[in-house]
This record gives C-alpha cells, sequence and structure tokens, in this order.
C-alpha cells in the first residue's frame, strides 16, 4: 500500500503521527502542569499549552502537506540514509578523540591529573588538535574520495590555527574538551 | 623522556602559580588548577557584570585563574544542580541568589536541592527591592493605588519570580484588592512593561533607581524588611499587612565538604574584591553598595530562609 | 533629552568608542575598524560560493561575543562587524556571478543572466561596475527608509498595541513567514511547528524543565545560537559535502575573459537610473515584510524591468539575458535594498525578518543593556535612553558601511574574483571544525557540540525532503516571546481565554492570520 505514497505523502503523513505522538503521550508524561492551571486563586496558563499549540501546528501542516504534495516531491533516499551514517560514525569518533586524547595522554606521560593542567599548553591543544585533525581530513577525504597526506595538513594546520586563534589572546576562553574535565 | 615529561609539567603549573605564590604563603590555600564560576544570570546582565569583575578582581589579587561561565534557568536551580556533582575542592563556586537556595529550592521539589548540599561563601550585595509604579498613573502612595483598585480598576501587577507572585497576592490580600500578577523574566522586563503601560506596578530591585529620581518612576512600597534607602518614606512589607519580604542577597556559593581553608580563603578573596576596584564601583552603582554576609550568619540565613519559604507557600496557596 | 540630542550622541558613540589605535593623534575607534573589517570580509564571503553573508554572520558572533564581552562597549563593535558583513556579501554576491556564472549567494542568481554574457562579450569590469553602483544605491536608499520609519512604527506599536495585540502580531508574523516562504504552506508550518516545539524543551514556569526526559543536560533547554548554527550552518555543509562525494567535485571555474572593459559613462547611468530607482523601491518594501528575502525581490525587480525594457528597447540593444546592464542594475539594487528594511520589523517589533536579521537579533540579545522591540524609541522625559543612543549608533555605522561602500567596495570587489578558486571540499570541513570550536567556546560543553550536530541533521533532512529551514528558526526565536506574551496577556486580561479575539486589533491580526494562510494554500502551487 506504501508502494503508491510520494515523497510528499510520506512526510506530511510522518509529521501526522508525530504531532498526535507529542500532544497525547509526550507532552502528558514529561510535563507537570496541565493546559491550564490554578495558582493562588487565580487561573493561569499551564506549561503545556505552548507544546500542544507547536504539535498542533505540526498536524496542521502535516495534513497540508499530505493533501496538497507537490509536484516535484523530494525525499530522503536510502543513500541519504548512508550519508548519514557515515557522517555519525566520523563526528562520533572525532568527537571521543578530542574529549580524551588529552587526558590519555596525560595520565601516561605525567602524574598531575589533566583536570590541572586544562589551561596549560601544550596539554590543552591536545585533544582538540586531535579530534578536529581527525574530523577534518576525513571529510575532506570522504569528499575526494581518497586519503591524502594534504588533507592531513589541511586538517592540523586548520585546528592548530583555531587553538591558537582562540587561546592565545583570550584568558576566559576554553577549548573543546577542556571544560568538561 | 618520560621523567623529562613530567618535569616539564610540573614545571609549567609551577611556573602557573608562581604568581600566587606570595598569596598563598598567606594563607596556606591555593586553587588546585583553574576556578570554574558558575553564573546563575543572563550574560550581559548587572548581577553577570558584577560576576565577572569580582572575578577579574580577585585573579589581579591572587593571581587564580577564575574562568565564569553561564548556567542559567529555574531561579538558579540549574547552576546548583551542576555545582552540586562538582568537586568540593575550591575550584568550583557558583553565583546564585539566596532565593535559588530558599524559596525555589523548596518549589522544585524534585531536584533535591538544599543548603545543606553547599558551602556558603559570601553575599555581595542586596536587592534594594521595591513596588514600583509610574509617575503619570497618578499615584504617590502605595495607598492611592489601593484606593483605584478598590474604585474599581484592574490593576496587573508584574512579577520575576514565584516568591515575589506569593508576595504580590499576600499583598493584595491584605489590603482587599485582587492584583492580576503577571510573571516576567527578570526585573528589567518589569521595568519595560510598568513604562510601557502593559503593567500597572510591579516588583524592581535596584533597577528603578535611575527612573524613581528622575521622576518617571515612583516607589510605593519597600518590599523589604526595613525601608528603601532611595524612599525611606515607602511603607515596608509589615506595615501593609504581610509577614514575609523580599530580602534577598546575591551569594557565592561551593559545593558541600568544601575544606575550611579553602572557605577562608574563596570568603576572603571574594568579598574583598567585591569592595574593591572596578567591581566595587559597578555594585554600587547598580545595587546600592556592598553587603558582605559570610561564615556562620550566611549558613544560619540560607538555612532560615529555606525554613520559611514553606511557609509563605502555604500563606499564598 | 529630545531625540535630536540622542540622534547626536549615538553619532557620536560609533567614533569615540574605546580606541584602537591613533593616527596623528586622533583616535580611531574600534567600531570604525570593527566595521571596516567586516564589510570587507563580508565582500570576500559574498563572493565565494557556498559561503554566504548569513552564515558567516553565525560564525562570527560567538567569536566576537567572545572577544568583546557582554557588556554594553561590545554592542557597536560587534553590531557595526555584522551590519558589514551583511552589506558586503550582499555586493560580493555578483562578483561571481559576473565573472564564473556561479552566484556567490543565492540572491546573486539572476546576476548572472545579464551579467556573465557582459562578461563574455569583454565587459566584465563594466558590469561589476553597473552591479556596485546598483547595489550600493539601493542599499543607501533602503536605509534611509529605515531611519525614516523604525521609530515611527516603534511609536505606534507602543501607543496602540498592549499584551494581547502584542500575542497577535508574533502569531501573524509566523503565519506569514511559514505560508511565504518556499513553496508550500503545508512544509513552512511543519517547520514552524517543529520550531516552536524546539523553544517548549526545559523552559515553561514550572520548576520541572518540561519535555527533557529528565535529561540533565537538556535541563537548560537548546542554547539559541547553537541550534541555529546547527540548522543553518551544519545543516548546509552536510548536506554541500554529501553533494561533492555524489556528484564529484567540479573543477575550479575559468574566468571568461581578463577582467577588463569599457567606462560607464554618464549618459548611461542616467539610463540605468529609473530601473536602479523601481527596484529600490520593490527591494525595500519587500525588505520589510518578514519572511520573504532577497532572493524575490531580486526576481521581482528582474522581472519588471524587462517588462519595461522590453516596451522601450531600441533595436541595437541586447535583450535582457543577453547582457543587458539594466538586468544587472534591476536585479542588485532590489536584493540590496532588502538588506536596510529587513531592521525595520527587527527593530520596532523585535521580529526577524530573514535569515540575516536572525544573526543581527541574537547578536543584539547576547549583548545586555539592547532589546529590539517598542521600548528601543521611547524618548524618557528627564535623562536620557541608552537603546535609543545604541539605536542611532547602529544607523550611524549602517551609513558609515554605505560610504565605505561608495568609495571602497567598487575597487575591492574587483580584487576579490579570485575566492572562487577556493576549493568547496577543504572550505566546508573548515567551516564544520570552526563553527563547532565556536559554539564550544560558548557554551564550555561537549553536549552543545553534539546539539548542534543534532540539529545539523535536522536541517540536512529538511533541505534533503525541500522544507525551508527558515520557519523552524524564525519560530525557535520567537517561540517563547509568543508564550511568555500570551502568558503575560492572559493574566493581565484576568483570566480572558479569547483575549485574542475580544480586543479589535487583536483580532483583525487574527483573521489576518488565517487569511494569509489560507490565500498562499490557494495558490497554484509552483
Amino acid at each position: 500500500m506504501f508502494k503508491h505514497l510520494t515523497g510528499d505523502k510520506w512526510l506530511g503523513l510522518t509529521a501526522v503521527i508525530a504531532a498526535l505522538l507529542l500532544i497525547f503521550v509526550w507532552v502528558p508524561l514529561d510535563i507537570d502542569t496541565g493546559l491550564v492551571e490554578k495558582v493562588r486563586r487565580q487561573i493561569r496558563l499551564g506549561d503545556s499549552l505552548g507544546p500542544v499549540t507547536a504539535g498542533v501546528v505540526i498536524l496542521l501542516g502535516g495534513i497540508l502537506t499530505w493533501m496538497r504534495p507537490s509536484a516535484d516531491p523530494q525525499s530522503l533516499s536510502v543513500d541519504n540514509l548512508k550519508w548519514m551514517a557515515t557522517l555519525a560514525v566520523t563526528i562520533t569518533v572525532s568527537f571521543v578523540v578530542m574529549r580524551f586524547a588529552g587526558p590519555m595522554v596525560t595520565s601516561l606521560l605525567t602524574d598531575t591529573p589533566y583536570r590541572a593542567l586544562r589551561a596549560t599548553p601544550p596539554w590543552n591543544y591536545i585533544g582538540y588538535i586531535a579530534g578536529g585533525a581527525l574530523l577534518v581530513a576525513t571529510l575532506i577525504s570522504l569528499a575526494r574520495r581518497k586519503v591524502s597526506l594534504s588533507a592531513a595538513l589541511v586538517g592540523i594546520i586548520a585546528s592548530l590555527v583555531f587553538a591558537l586563534l582562540y587561546d592565545l589572546p583570550f584568558d576566559d576562553l576554553q577549548l573543546p574538551p577542556n571544560g568538561d574535565v | 623522556m618520560k621523567t623529562l615529561i613530567k618535569a616539564a609539567a610540573a614545571a609549567a603549573l609551577l611556573t602557573a602559580s608562581a604568581t600566587t605564590a606570595s598569596f598563598a604563603d598567606g594563607h596556606g590555600w591555593k586553587p588546585e588548577g583553574p576556578i570554574k564560576m558558575i553564573i546563575a544570570f543572563a550574560a550581559g546582565g548587572g548581577a553577570d557584570t558584577s560576576g565577572r569583575l569580582i572575578a577579574d578582581e580577585v585573579t589581579a589579587a591572587t593571581g587564580w585563574d577564575i574562568i565564569p561561565e553561564q548556567i542559567t534557568g529555574k531561579g538558579g536551580i540549574n547552576a546548583l544542580l551542576a555545582l552540586k556533582d562538582m568537586p568540593a575542592d575550591g575550584t568550583s563556586i557558583a553565583l546564585v541568589v539566596t532565593e535559588s537556595l530558599g524559596y525555589n529550592a523548596v518549589a522544585a521539589e524534585g531536584a533535591g536541592i538544599t543548603p545543606g548540599g553547599f558551602t556558603g561563601l559570601t553575599t555581595t550585595a542586596g536587592f534594594q527591592m521595591g513596588v514600583v509604579a509610574k509617575a503619570d498613573k497618578g499615584w504617590a502612595t502605595f495607598a492611592d493605588m489601593i484606593a483605584a483598585a478598590k474604585a474599581g480598576e484592574d490593576l496587573s501587577f508584574g512579577v520575576m519570580s514565584p516568591k515575589l507572585a506569593d508576595l504580590a497576592y499576600l499583598l493584595g490580600e491584605a489590603n482587599g484588592v485582587e492584583f492580576n500578577i503577571v510573571s516576567v523574566r527578570g526585573g528589567k522586563a518589569v521595568m519595560n512593561g510598568v513604562t510601557a503601560g502593559d503593567l500597572d506596578v510591579g516588583f524592581m530591585a535596584g533597577i528603578q533607581g535611575k527612573g524613581v529620581a528622575s521622576g518617571d518612576l515612583v516607589n510605593l512600597a519597600s518590599a523589604l524588611s526595613e525601608p528603601l534607602k532611595q524612599t525611606p518614606e515607602a511603607p515596608k512589607m509589615s506595615d501593609l499587612g504581610v509577614e514575609f519580604s523580599a530580602d534577598g542577597y546575591f551569594v557565592f556559593v561551593a559545593p558541600a565538604g568544601l575544606p575550611d581553608d579553602a572557605r577562608k580563603a574563596l570568603t576572603d578573596a571574594l568579598s574583598t574584591a567585591a569592595n574593591t576596584g572596578k567591581a566595587g564601583g559597578m555594585i554600587e552603582k547598580a545595587f546600592g553598595g556592598t553587603t558582605i554576609i559570610t561564615g556562620d550568619d550566611l549558613d544560619a540565613l540560607l538555612q532560615s530562609d529555606y525554613d520559611s519559604s514553606g511557609a509563605l507557600m502555604k500563606a499564598a496557596e | 533629552m529630545g531625540i535630536w540630542d540622542h540622534a547626536v550622541m549615538g553619532f557620536m558613540s560609533v567614533f569615540s568608542g574605546p580606541e584602537a589605535f591613533s593616527i596623528l593623534g586622533v583616535g580611531i575607534s574600534i567600531t570604525l575598524i570593527m566595521i571596516l573589517t567586516g564589510f570587507l570580509m563580508g565582500i570576500t564571503v559574498g563572493a565565494t560560493p557556498g559561503l554566504a553573508g548569513p552564515m558567516a554572520m553565525a560564525i562570527a558572533l560567538p567569536i566576537l561575543i567572545s572577544i568583546f564581552g557582554f557588556s554594553q562597549d561590545a554592542f557597536l563593535p560587534v553590531m557595526g562587524f555584522l551590519i558589514g558583513i551583511m552589506k558586503g556579501a550582499t555586493l560580493g554576491g555578483s562578483v561571481p556571478a559576473i565573472l564564473f556564472n556561479t552566484p556567490g549567494t543565492p540572491d546573486a542568481y539572476m546576476t548572472t543572466l545579464d551579467g556573465y554574457p557582459m562578461a563574455q562579450k569583454g565587459q566584465a569590469k563594466k558590469a561589476l561596475k553597473v552591479a556596485h553602483l546598483s547595489s550600493v544605491s539601493g542599499d543607501t536608499f533602503s536605509d534611509v527608509v529605515l531611519v525614516l520609519c523604525a521609530p515611527f512604527l516603534a511609536v505606534l506599536v507602543e501607543s496602540y498595541l498592549d499584551l494581547p495585540e502584542k500575542a497577535a502580531l508574533l502569531i501573524l508574523s509566523l503565519a506569514f513567514i511559514a505560508a511565504v516562504i518556499g513553496g508550500s504552506v503545508g512544509k513552512g508550518l511543519i517547520s514552524m511547528g517543529l520550531g516552536l516545539l524546539a523553544a517548549m524543551i526545559a523552559t515553561g514556569e514550572d520548576f520541572y524543565p518540561r519535555l527533557t526526559m529528565g535529561s540533565p543536560a537538556l535541563a537548560e533547554g537548546f542554547p539559541i545560537a547553537t541550534a541555529i548554527l546547527g540548522v543553518l550552518i551544519l545543516g548546509e555543509v552536510f548536506k554541500s559535502i554529501e553533494d561533492m562525494i555524489r556528484s564529484g567535485i567540479q573543477s575550479a571555474p575559468r574566468p571568461a575573459a581578463t577582467v577588463a572593459g569599457d567606462r560607464l559613462s554618464f549618459a548611461e547611468i542616467r539610463r540605468l537610473a529609473p530601473h536602479i530607482a523601481r527596484s529600490s523601491v520593490i527591494g525595500t518594501i519587500i525588505g520589510a515584510l518578514p519572511g520573504i528575502g532577497s532572493t524575490l525581490a531580486a526576481t521581482l525587480g528582474y522581472a519588471f524591468a524587462r517588462a519595461r525594457y522590453d516596451n522601450k528597447r531600441s533595436a541595437s540593444d541586447p535583450r535582457f539575458g543577453e547582457g543587458a546592464p539594466e538586468g544587472i542594475a534591476a536585479t542588485e539594487a532590489a536584493n540590496s535594498a532588502v538588506s536596510g528594511a529587513n531592521l525595520i520589523p527587527v527593530l520596532s517589533l523585535g521580529i526577524p525578518g530573514n535569515a540575516a536579521a536572525v544573526f543581527l537579533i541574537l547578536g543584539m540579545e547576547s549583548i545586555g543593556g539592547f532589546n529590539p522591540g517598542p521600548a528601543v524609541f521611547r524618548v524618557p522625559s528627564d535623562g536620557f535612553n541608552p537603546e535609543l543612543i545604541m539605536a542611532f549608533g547602529l544607523f550611524t555605522a549602517m551609513f558609515l558601511t554605505n560610504g565605505l561602500n561608495w568609495t571602497i567596495g567598487g575597487v575591492f570587489m574587483r580584487a576579490v574574483g579570485v575566492m572562487a578558486r577556493v576549493p568547496k571540499e577543504v572550505l566546508l570541513p573548515v567551516v564544520l571544525l570552526l563553527t563547532l570550536t565556536a559554539i564550544y567556546v560558548q557554551e564550555n560543553t561537549m553536549a552543545a557540540m553534539w546539539i548542534a550536530v543534532g540539529f545539523g541533521v535536522l536541517g540536512y533532512i529538511m533541505r534533503r525532503v525541500g522544507m525551508s529551514p527558515l520557519p523552524f528558526v524564525i519560530a525557535f526565536i520567537l517561540g517563547g516571546k509568543l508564550e511568555e506574551t500570551a502568558r503575560q496577556a492572559f493574566a493581565a486580561t484576568g483570566g480572558d481565554a479569547f483575549f485574542l479575539f475580544t480586543h479589535p486589533i487583536a483580532a483583525a491580526f487574527m483573521v489576518m492570520s488565517l487569511a494569509v494562510i489560507v490565500f498562499n494554500l490557494r495558490k497554484p502551487s509552483p
């Protein structure tokens, strides 16, 4: 039955289902006050009213999109989903490296905890430059469909430049991941 | 190789703390690494500015590295929740208001915030909280406003926190009128609403100073347990039949279990900074001067605020 | 103090701010330097295909805030820089359009139609001159209208609109934006609903942060800049990189001809003038309406000009599309005239009309002491209104940028043609890293970077299913304000559930909201 659904019909259907779930499941479960509430013997608008309004707007949009699909509908293809997955892996790995490279290197080489060194060069750059370079180099390599030294160089230079750009002039700013440790 | 790098790391740390050496000698405590200063107020406002200036003064005096960071929302509860789980070694502190640990902590039942979960360091300034209306409303006193309400005028009353909403309600009840209580975000929004005529009257915590001085705004009453510095003749809450007050302070806190030497060093550094240089000048201008409450006095203040909040909520139910 | 004193103080504040350096004992304020830097950067960015003005503004904003802080002193340098980028990018977008047949910014597409044929005929320099003259004229006209209209409109709003009317006006703006942007009303509404929903997360009156499923990372809600940078920049980067992977990397374009050619004679300028004037008016009107934007202004300006031109054309003149300078003039004047007028709703109502205005509002709201809205233009009976002075400072900055545009803009734009050769596959990943870093520096937590990536995926999906992300962004910015105003209106009217309909002006706005949706539904889909 779903074969006859064009991209916009799918989109409309998804929006309608999401809106109904929002209004009838998520809002009642995850908000403590109703559409209106009584406080100090006065009625005031509750916390649920805004989200329900948002849900109604999505619902309306979904119905309209379902009823009036555009002539040349676009939709997500399997290839798009594959790209999303590739991107998710690339970003996750880069962020993990960014978060943990600094503490790991520090614990291997010194007895001082990373937290105490998080504002001290060169330790505070390790994670950012490793993770940032990995992210940039991987994406360039994917776009060029080949792994190259130049991609890695661009990554290292870019992250180094940004690190110095933020860290040298400004005392109060922290590079990733130094606000988390 | 490894020893060499260890030596280098140690050297780097030493250099970083060299500037603090003289101060550290005197007090025996210095933070291990940079201090995270959580600010529970929107960036750019008066409270935020005072926090950042105090951080600058502390750094200038002690050499400690302080990194201010915003965690806003829910009347300071978000900031306290974040602070609660941070190390209690003096490298994490937060700037909130006493109300966050009092009324708001009680109201946010599920959050698990109590004064016992934190170590109070020092207050910096109190609120000059007044009940303020626009001058061209034609009310010279609080009684004029009540008379207008009794004559049938619907009055909207702007407040910026649930505690103040309760107080506004009680104020109406004690004087035989019912205000339409309107919650807005922050004192600046109350002032804008009152000035634009969207609100008839509202609580303002010092921001009204300039308008009152120029005659655009009027302090009808003090929302405190004592008279306002600017308008001493305005009646206090107790004069108007309300046994609660909006007394409150900006306060620095750390997680519970902070060692005594760290508490003392931080308290000294912060309270001195609040009275010094740009920070002192700014606090004088925006909040009418510093109010320093520390140590056991502060503990007692926070605990009594927390304990009395239940009574206020009950009274306003 | 009267309005004139405010104007003078605002004008002075641009020149007297903190000094950057001094020449011969005359101090040059940091604001002037920032305006100049922003303007030159804007032209460069506009000339780079794949980057656009709003994108550069988005990346620059967190960096600027980090540099200048949140204090009132930061207002003019930061906003001057953003305005410089906005104006510069509009001009810069025409450069690759004329030289390489690749529009540098989306609104420069119509410029390729006549600009590139002119370049092929060896008249590249002349085409650039026409683009420059028209762009600056349109921009300046629009700014004049802004300065004359915004205070007037603000005073009207202040005297006639109370809380219920303000709530209804917000609804009308949102309805207008959802209905007009993009091809489909349905998708516009979905996009807007999602934006409203995102604005609701963790906000609200209750102490339990709603819709967070108990997650502490969300307890503060989505940071506005993080979410918007995610949808607008990361979404675009994700899509563009995928496009490059699918269709291969296009080699750098070759210029059609050397950048040389005729001068622009006075007689020619006189022939262009009516087209520039007409398009300036069209662009200004479109700019003042929220949500429509410069691309439509350019299209309309071009279409009107073609109709006029075809009537009067002599046989020897090139047709539109074959290298008529009038085509460039009509397009560039129209899309540049949008940039001043779109500040009318921003300053007088606090409602952003397009992506560039979104970042101007974000900038104003991040910095303390300036809240866009009718309160800005209030003249107090005694003392002064700092916001009004800041507004006049902003106007001064805009006219200074125009001055730069008239004087050095033309020379500089001819120098940035080379930007079209920057390889996109290198540029975009670097932009991604810079954006993420800028977000971290503001928010200090890796969670914010994840949130940005999450919104980036949302922005990517929106682009893939043909849904404009702009209603999302604008609804996200206005959502909190709408809920707050509605709450306050409800409370202030003493709990009147129909406050949107019982006040005549509010009711009129509601009827208009409905009309705008229905009208756009009946319009045949393109």
